[in-house]
């Protein structure tokens, strides 16, 4: 029978006094991909930062079905575990590519080091394994060996993505992937993006405040108010029959050109 | 001119791999890069 990978019981996260989000609960199936949508202030960092351990929340829990099957509270992990699970079983997509990539060092090397996490210590089978990724993520063979700070905007992020996925994670965390690109790379970068969620089967989690990302990409939405879900369910129903007053405003706010 | 080129960090080959780089993987490309020259192939 298959289970649910990630249950999330009334997360709730105060900032001192001030709200971050209250009472989130939901179920994210193995290959399902959920967004979290909304506006800037409404919560959904904040939640997406609980349910991937960065943040702890004031309370409720965030059970994670382990690989051997077992489930587990994120937030009683011990450090070395929590490390373990984000570098390997999780992948962790930046708005800002420089936040998940390392500058410094090669492109190869940003791809090599997750591999070398997982105890990969052939340097021929490393950059065997880095030039094939570097492929699926469309950037050339021969920039392996150059620094993410010469790549451009789009192939940063392209790069990011092949640094989380080569480890072959069950469930991605993904924080406005597409944000701050122009509008031609966001939409090479989806298409991307849609293909390698459905070719690996991955759980994703999808923070966007654009109503088109959420559509392309994910499955089922929720959208957030001020910090609560207002209103959740399968993405076309929501983005085609929105029975909340505010998701309806932000359907109706996309510009039709 | 020459001591221009003594504060520019040593690349290898149209490369941004560096010999400095904090990273294990660029320090082993530059010795493959290095062992190319007598017939070797990188990753192999």
């Amino acid at each position: 029978m298959i289970e649910p990978l990630l249950r999330v019981e009334g997360l709730t996260k105060y900032y001192g006094t001030r709200l971050g989000c209250a009472d989130v609960s939901f179920e994210l199936w193995p290959g399902e991909v959920l967004a979290i949508v909304g506006e800037s202030g409404s919560g959904k960092t904040t939640l997406l930062n609980s349910l991937s351990a960065t943040l702890e929340p004031s309370s409720g829990r965030t059970l994670y079905r382990m690989r051997d099957e077992q489930w587990r509270n994120i937030y009683e992990l011990s450090e070395a575990e929590r490390r373990f699970l984000v570098r390997t079983d999780w992948g962790f997509v930046h708005q800002n590519p420089a936040d998940g990539l390392r500058m410094n060092v090669s492109a190869g090397a940003n791809v090599g080091e997750r591999l070398m996490a997982v105890g990969d210590r052939h340097y021929g089978h490393i950059r065997e394994t880095a030039l094939d990724w570097l492929g699926r993520v469309e950037i050339a063979a021969d920039r392996i060996d150059d620094q993410p700070r010469s790549f451009s905007g789009g192939m940063r992020q392209r790069l990011q993505i092949a640094r989380n996925l080569v480890t072959g994670p069950r469930l991605v965390f993904m924080d406005e992937p597409t944000g701050g690109l122009d509008v031609s790379v966001q939409a090479r970068l989806l298409d991307l993006l849609r293909g390698l969620v459905g070719e690996l089967g991955l759980a994703a989690i999808v923070v966007t405040h654009d109503l088109a990302v959420a559509r392309l990409l994910s499955h089922r939405m929720m959208v957030m108010k001020d910090g609560r879900v207002i209103e959740a369910g399968l993405t076309d129903r929501v983005l085609d029959d929105p029975r909340e007053p505010y998701t309806q405003l932000l359907v109706s706010s996309i510009l039709q050109v | 001119m020459r001591f221009f080129s003594r504060l520019v960090e040593p690349r290898g080959r149209g490369t941004q791999a560096s010999t400095r780089s904090p990273s294990w993987f660029d320090r082993l490309t530059m010795r493959a890069l290095e062992m190319r020259e007598f017939g070797g192939e990188i990753g192999k």
